[in-house]
């Protein structure tokens, strides 16, 4: 008994944070500088900034394949295969589909980081704020439910993790994207500061930037205190950086956690439910089965944080059920698992630049981000026959051009050629899907993992308001690029499933009214006040943003809320 | 005593496949080149592959196909990353290639001599019907490869077009 208790005691602590992603490095970090024993579990191996990068030095020819995916991994992970950086040299960050096998009711390509810093080894590093026409939309537009916050609850926690992240960005003055704590821009080149001109003097309202990003171009204190220096322009990002030069979990917030003192990082540590004590009201802990030895373990919190990554929260979440919650945990809406939503990244379009100007400038190295196009449709009102709208990355480069006709000497010749390509310009979109009550996860009756967690159902799909988006990205886009004079203009519509994007949302949402959400204004659950849950299953809506700095903002600004009322002995 | 009767039945049935979709004379008794299982070929059909690589890259004044091991490159990439039915046309290819050759030079394509490889090449360097006439997919193929290697190579990539890894720096629009 003795042993037991002390035990128990050994496995209680003040906070859990499940996950250890964007959000999860987020809690720990913030939840240990406010002096909280605090464990941090995740389902994954760890990885250690710079110890676990096996990739990160390695030359293009070190690579057996030369970046290429042997065709076996592929046949066996067609959706994981289906990811633009799924590669030679980042494939072992990824979750092959055949580990973790799920349920696909229609086509959705789940992609997934298991490891300790989850996917924010591997994000795309945008960071554009969110702002009030994105908060006010679905009261606006009358879907979803409002959102119970509005910007300016978020915008001291937005420079708040963005100085500590670090942000190069520039000060642009635009309503629909707010600016923030920016360090210096790389800057646009020639031909995307010429793009931007034509369509500042042709619309109001459009504007093209450089997109906003998690990388260090001027190191400040709180970078180096984390061991972090300026990015080095590698773009290579992917394989974990040896300089920090990108912000992760790995390189920043769980280094930062565990120099507290306060932090216990367990990773291969698959939480299987949310422990809810009928007699406390209040869920006391979780319960954990060791990934390896399948071994499992119950650990004791006073408050818990959920950052499994959106859709494992929901699968966490409803798979945590009770005598109080026989739907999945603080689910007395039933809408947990409901309005999940995404982002439409469908479009492409591409053109050339033939303008005499550019003939004779090329840029210099490599930069991290691309120019960005914020949301310009249905912004101040509603003005097209579909709701919302898409903003757009977009870019402007050239490359050496040399043909590879003939062979011999003449072949050698022109392979070493010094020539220029043109100069071609390229934008994506990305846009917001409406979240609707049948897009859902659900758990498999009966099929289950090796770790007895079922399998979960994804039935998302697109809708009509999805396929009028694209055509008018490809339309506008199309216009805006026939102004500047663009030329050889190819548009597409990959028709790719729902899920590439990599912004899946939702399904415990945030709202004002607990008969229709499962997370209150501070990311608390209506119904289990001491569960917080602030990765993006918590979104009421999507935006056009890349969601991780609001992922990342609306946790410090959950943890200040719940330590607040952990000490004033309200949770 | 089942199990493995079973087992042995079911190797046999694929050995058997295996040979049935192999052209005839690829199944003759000659050693396979170690170590690339899925591109069942010998040595003289590993010597057909460098003779072409080094014709579409020769090594002459500065490093070609052979610095590089194009052709064993070409092997590690049709062994692991080609789907199985590249792969056969592939081979099948590589007999049709190997058969016009002899038919028309009375004698294998690394006998040739280089005026003689340079003709054959210059023909299949011009065809562009790769998508239906094999000994074309299979000479396009090498050449891709050839490619892949050489412009992937350390040499190339540190002597002919300089990768830099780590640039240190983003500077846009400068003159070129």
């Amino acid at each position: 008994m003795g042993n037991t208790n002390d035990s128990i005691q050994n496995r209680t602590f003040d906070a859990i944070v499940i996950g250890s992603g964007i959000s999860g490095g987020w809690a720990a970090k913030e939840l240990c500088d406010k002096g909280l024993k605090t464990l941090v579990l995740e389902r994954g191996r760890n990885v250690v900034h710079n110890k676990d990068y096996p990739t990160t030095n390695m030359m293009p020819w070190e690579f057996t394949h030369h970046g290429q995916v042997p065709q076996d991994i592929v046949d066996k992970n067609p959706v994981v295969s289906r990811c633009y950086a799924f590669r030679e040299d980042a494939m072992h960050f990824f979750v092959k589909d055949t580990e973790h096998p799920y349920i696909q009711t229609k086509p959705f390509d789940w992609i997934r980081g298991y490891q300790v810093g989850g996917k924010s080894l591997l994000w795309a590093r945008q960071t554009q704020r969110w702002s009030d026409f994105d908060f006010e939309g679905p009261a606006r537009d009358g879907f979803a439910v409002d959102w119970p916050i509005r910007y300016k609850d978020l915008a001291p926690w937005y420079s708040y993790v963005e100085k500590f992240a670090g942000i190069s960005g520039d000060k642009d003055g635009i309503d629909v994207l707010p600016d923030g704590e920016f360090l210096p821009a790389e800057g646009l080149n020639d031909v995307e500061k010429y793009f931007k001109g034509v369509v500042a003097k042709n619309y109001d309202g459009r504007h093209v930037i450089y997109g906003r990003c998690a990388h260090l171009t001027d190191p400040q204190e709180i970078h180096t205190q984390q061991g972090r220096v300026q990015c080095q322009n590698r773009t290579l990002c992917q394989r974990g950086c040896p300089f920090g030069g990108y912000f992760s979990s790995n390189s920043s917030t769980i280094p930062w956690a565990l120099k507290t003192g306060n932090m216990t990082l367990r990773p291969d540590s698959v939480v299987q439910e949310i422990i809810y004590d009928d007699t406390k009201n209040k869920a006391t802990g979780v319960r954990v089965i060791d990934a390896h030895t399948k071994s499992v373990t119950e650990y004791y919190a006073k408050i818990i944080f959920v950052n499994a990554a959106a859709f494992n929260t929901n699968l966490l979440l409803l798979n945590s059920t009770s005598r109080r919650f026989p739907q999945g945990l603080g689910n007395d809406s039933g809408v947990l698992g409901k309005y999940v939503a995404f982002h439409n990244y469908r479009a492409h379009i591409n053109a050339i630049c033939e303008d005499e100007r550019f003939k004779h400038l090329n840029d210099v190295g490599r930069r991290p981000t691309s120019g960005y196009i914020p949301r310009f449709r249905n912004v101040h009102k509603q003005e097209t026959d579909f709701l919302r709208g898409y903003a757009a990355g977009f870019g402007a480069g050239r490359d050496l051009q040399y043909s590879t006709d003939g062979f011999g000497q003449e072949l050698k010749d022109q392979l070493a050629s010094k020539e220029l390509g043109p100069w071609y310009v390229g934008s994506h979109m990305m846009g917001e899907t409406i979240p609707k009550v049948t897009n859902t996860l659900s758990l498999d009756p009966n099929k289950k993992d090796e770790w007895g967690m079922p399998l979960l159902d994804i039935n998302i799909s697109y809708d009509d308001n999805d396929e009028k988006m694209v055509k008018d990205f490809q339309e506008q886009m199309t216009e805006m690029y026939t102004k500047a004079g663009f030329t050889n203009i190819r548009v597409d519509d990959s028709k790719q499933a729902p899920g590439l994007d990599i912004h899946e949302m939702g399904g415990a949402r945030m709202g004002l009214d607990p008969k229709t959400s499962i997370l209150n204004k501070w990311n608390q659950m209506h119904a289990c006040e001491n569960v917080f849950v602030t990765d993006g299953s918590c979104m009421t809506s999507t935006s056009t943003q890349n969601p991780s700095l609001t992922y990342m903002a609306l946790t410090a600004r959950a943890v200040d809320y719940a330590v607040g009322q952990l000490k004033k002995g309200e949770i | 005593m089942n199990v493995s009767r079973r087992a042995a039945l079911k190797q046999f049935v694929i050995i058997a496949a295996g040979a049935a979709l192999l052209p005839s004379c690829l199944s003759h008794s000659k050693k396979k080149i170690a170590g690339y299982e899925k591109v069942p070929i010998d040595e003289d059909q590993l010597a057909l592959m460098s003779g072409i690589a080094q014709v579409i890259v020769p090594d002459n004044a500065t490093p070609g196909a052979k610095a590089v091991q194009a052709d064993k490159y070409a092997l590690t990439m049709l062994n692991d990353c080609y789907k199985q039915e590249d792969r056969e046309r592939f081979l099948k290819g590589m007999q049709q290639f190997t058969d016009q050759v002899q038919a028309q030079y009375k004698k294998s394509f690394t006998a040739c001599t280089p005026q003689e490889q340079t003709a054959i090449i210059t023909a299949a360097n011009n065809t562009k019907d790769a998508a239906t006439n094999d000994a074309a997919y299979f000479y396009h193929t090498m050449k891709y490869l050839t490619l892949q290697a050489y412009t992937g190579s350390q040499y190339f990539l540190t002597k002919v077009q300089v990768y830099q890894q780590i640039p240190g720096k983003y500077i846009p629009s400068q003159a070129v």
